[in-house]
């Protein structure tokens, strides 16, 4: 090989190191983040207070710094809503991400093949009608909505498969259920009693103030398993988002396989984290943009970023909500929205000048 | 023989787009072709590299049956560069030539398909290119993007659906020298679809004709380029000579 190539082949191994740092950075600095993000409510706390308390936790004794009301407070209020809003960010970014590529569209997110309205379906069917033990429960809630989700998606995918199982009919069967379920929902509301229909209205914002360890543990091993998997589809992915169905076929990847199996893994993350906490839309079309802008859309990457910034994007969200109108908690979703939507479109505008996206 | 295509047939839903194509190709050879738009060409192709299902008949790439092989085992024998490739999440050209071994990486790339990737950018003259994104690129550069990725596939046949098409005289000729030059030294079989019958007569060692469903005329390039053969199959009047040992067809008149 010439000098020329050499040093090309040198520059792309200095990239990807740089990326391989640039990741780890990202994750120290979420962690870091973390932390800070425990130390903020409406009881102030500071880091030492959060290590002490995990030491008290790790120990099993409450007492350890002086302050056993606060150590509970830190370990069963703050870090669970903290880990909660990170693997929230974690998974409805990646699933995003992962819609994007394999349906070939910068619009699309799990939500626009109708998850999000056929799981608040489920939610107010179980809010509305729900009698008994179990129906009147938010158990009862998280498996009706996490139910219709899944009803949706099989839906979706049984559907366009009747047509050739394309990214197009996909979508469109899809944005066609969602204003299905919107119906549904809206029926339901209609007849609603006022006290439930609040109750639904506050569901939908979609927030963590019920985040417990056991929530944490579910949504926590879904979405780490989902993740996983799709680690081994990253250069099938690569094939996915870059060329049409036939270009894809000819690298030898099958690409409705590809797409039936990302496609339900991003809506097993996304019905897993929306059950629990409601719904939080735009974090999943968000991340990827902004993961793609500033890292580019090899996935080997790409997924890892979108995924660390959809986590900070939320936990920041989440703990701004908890101090911008104090007592009050705005819910995630709509500070997401509110200091997301600038970010991103400075984002688009800079990038469209420069002429890389 | 490197590709034989036995009685081929293919339709859409009860339309005949091609009834009992049969031809061979051998190692190093190139082979193109030829038909008015909507005569089944492109079809053809997507048969070959098993983008659509055939009716009946068979394809086989060194006795092999591609009707029996996996998706991945067929992408390592052919390769194919479709007409228009619409990036919607663009990449640079080095992971674009790198995307051409997936068949044969599991989740990686080792560094086998980085030697190989690498020494075909240099090849193909795309080092100044190596880390723009493909949509930042001109036609003619893009398209030497599209070929280096097929080549990363090392596969024993090529398959390019118009590789000429919206490119200017200079890159036409400097993209089916770079073809023609990798089928000889690589003894690389190419099956294309192209439109200009000069170039297919300069550059072609066989020629196809496609005409009704129907192989019209099959053969090397000076016995089919014929005045006659041209007149049926298009319906215009030409002017067929001989110019450095190759036919040239000039366009005369439409036949009313």
């Amino acid at each position: 090989m010439s000098k020329t190539i050499n040093e090309i082949r040198n520059n792309y191994d200095r990239q990807i190191i740089k990326k391989k740092l640039e990741l780890l950075i990202a994750l120290l600095f979420i962690i870091v983040c973390g932390v800070y993000f425990i130390t903020i409510g409406i009881k102030e706390v500071n880091t030492v207070q959060v290590i002490t308390a995990i030491q008290a936790w790790a120990k099993d004794d409450w007492e350890i710094g002086g302050t056993p009301a606060t150590n509970k407070i830190i370990i069963y209020m703050r870090f669970p809503r903290v880990a909660m809003a990170f693997f929230a960010g974690v998974g409805l970014s990646i699933a995003g991400a992962v819609m994007q590529s394999v349906m070939r569209n910068y619009l699309v997110s799990p939500f626009t093949l109708g998850i999000s309205s056929a799981s608040a379906f489920g939610a107010s069917i179980c809010i509305v009608f729900g009698s008994g033990l179990f129906f009147e429960s938010d158990l009862g809630i998280i498996a009706c909505a996490f139910t219709t989700a899944m009803l949706c998606i099989i839906l979706v995918f049984g559907i366009s498969k009747r047509v050739d199982l394309g990214p197009s009919s996909i979508v469109l069967v899809g944005i066609g259920l969602n204003y299905f379920f919107c119906a549904m929902t809206a029926t339901i509301e209609f007849f609603a009693k006022e006290h439930k229909l609040a109750e639904i209205v506050q569901w939908s914002f979609g927030s963590f103030n019920k985040a417990s360890w056991n929530e944490v543990f579910v949504v926590g091993v879904v979405i780490t398993l989902c993740y996983l998997i799709l680690t081994k589809s990253y250069l099938k992915l690569n094939v996915m988002s870059t060329g049409d169905d036939e270009l894809v076929k000819s690298l030898g990847v099958n690409p409705n396989k590809i797409r039936r199996l990302t496609g339900f893994l991003a809506v097993l993350m996304t019905a897993s984290i929306i059950s629990f906490s409601g719904i939080i839309g735009f974090v999943g079309l968000i991340a990827p943009h902004i993961a793609r802008i500033l890292f580019g859309n090899d996935h080997r990457f790409m997924l890892p970023f979108a995924g660390v910034i959809g986590a900070f994007l939320l936990m920041a969200g989440d703990a701004i909500g908890r101090v911008i109108l104090e007592p009050v908690i705005i819910p995630v979703g709509i500070i997401v929205s509110f200091i997301g939507v600038p970010l991103f479109i400075q984002l688009i505008l800079s990038n469209r000048k420069k002429g890389l996206w | 023989m490197r590709l034989n295509v036995d009685k081929l047939s293919f339709s859409y839903d009860e339309k005949l787009i091609l009834s009992e194509i049969s031809f061979s190709l051998q190692g190093g050879e190139i082979l193109s072709l030829l038909g008015p738009n909507g005569t089944g060409k492109t079809t053809l192709l997507k048969c070959i590299n098993r983008i659509l299902r055939i009716k009946s008949g068979d394809v086989r790439v060194e006795e092999d049956s591609i009707l029996q092989m996996s998706l991945q085992e067929l992408s390592k024998k052919i390769a194919y560069v479709p007409q228009y490739t619409n990036a919607v999440f663009p990449i640079s050209v080095v992971d674009t030539v790198l995307m051409g071994r997936t068949p044969y990486a599991c989740n990686k790339y080792s560094k086998k398909d980085h030697d190989i990737v690498f020494d075909i950018i240099k090849k193909m003259e795309l080092e100044k290119f190596a880390f723009r994104y493909i949509n930042e690129m001109s036609g003619g550069e893009r398209q030497r993007v599209f070929i280096a990725r097929a080549l990363a596939q090392a596969p024993k046949i090529i398959i390019l659906d118009e590789p000429t098409s919206s490119l200017d005289l200079k890159s036409q000729l400097f993209i089916l020298e770079i073809i023609s030059d990798l089928a000889k030294k690589n003894n690389l079989s190419v099956l294309m679809t192209i439109h200009d019958l000069n170039l297919a007569a300069m550059f072609s060692d066989k020629i196809i004709m496609l005409k009704d469903a129907k192989i019209f005329s099959y053969g090397k390039a000076n016995a089919v380029l014929t005045k006659e053969n041209i007149r049926i199959m298009y319906g215009v009047e030409t002017c067929v000579s001989t110019e450095a040992g190759y036919k040239h067809v000039r366009l005369l008149k439409n036949i009313k």
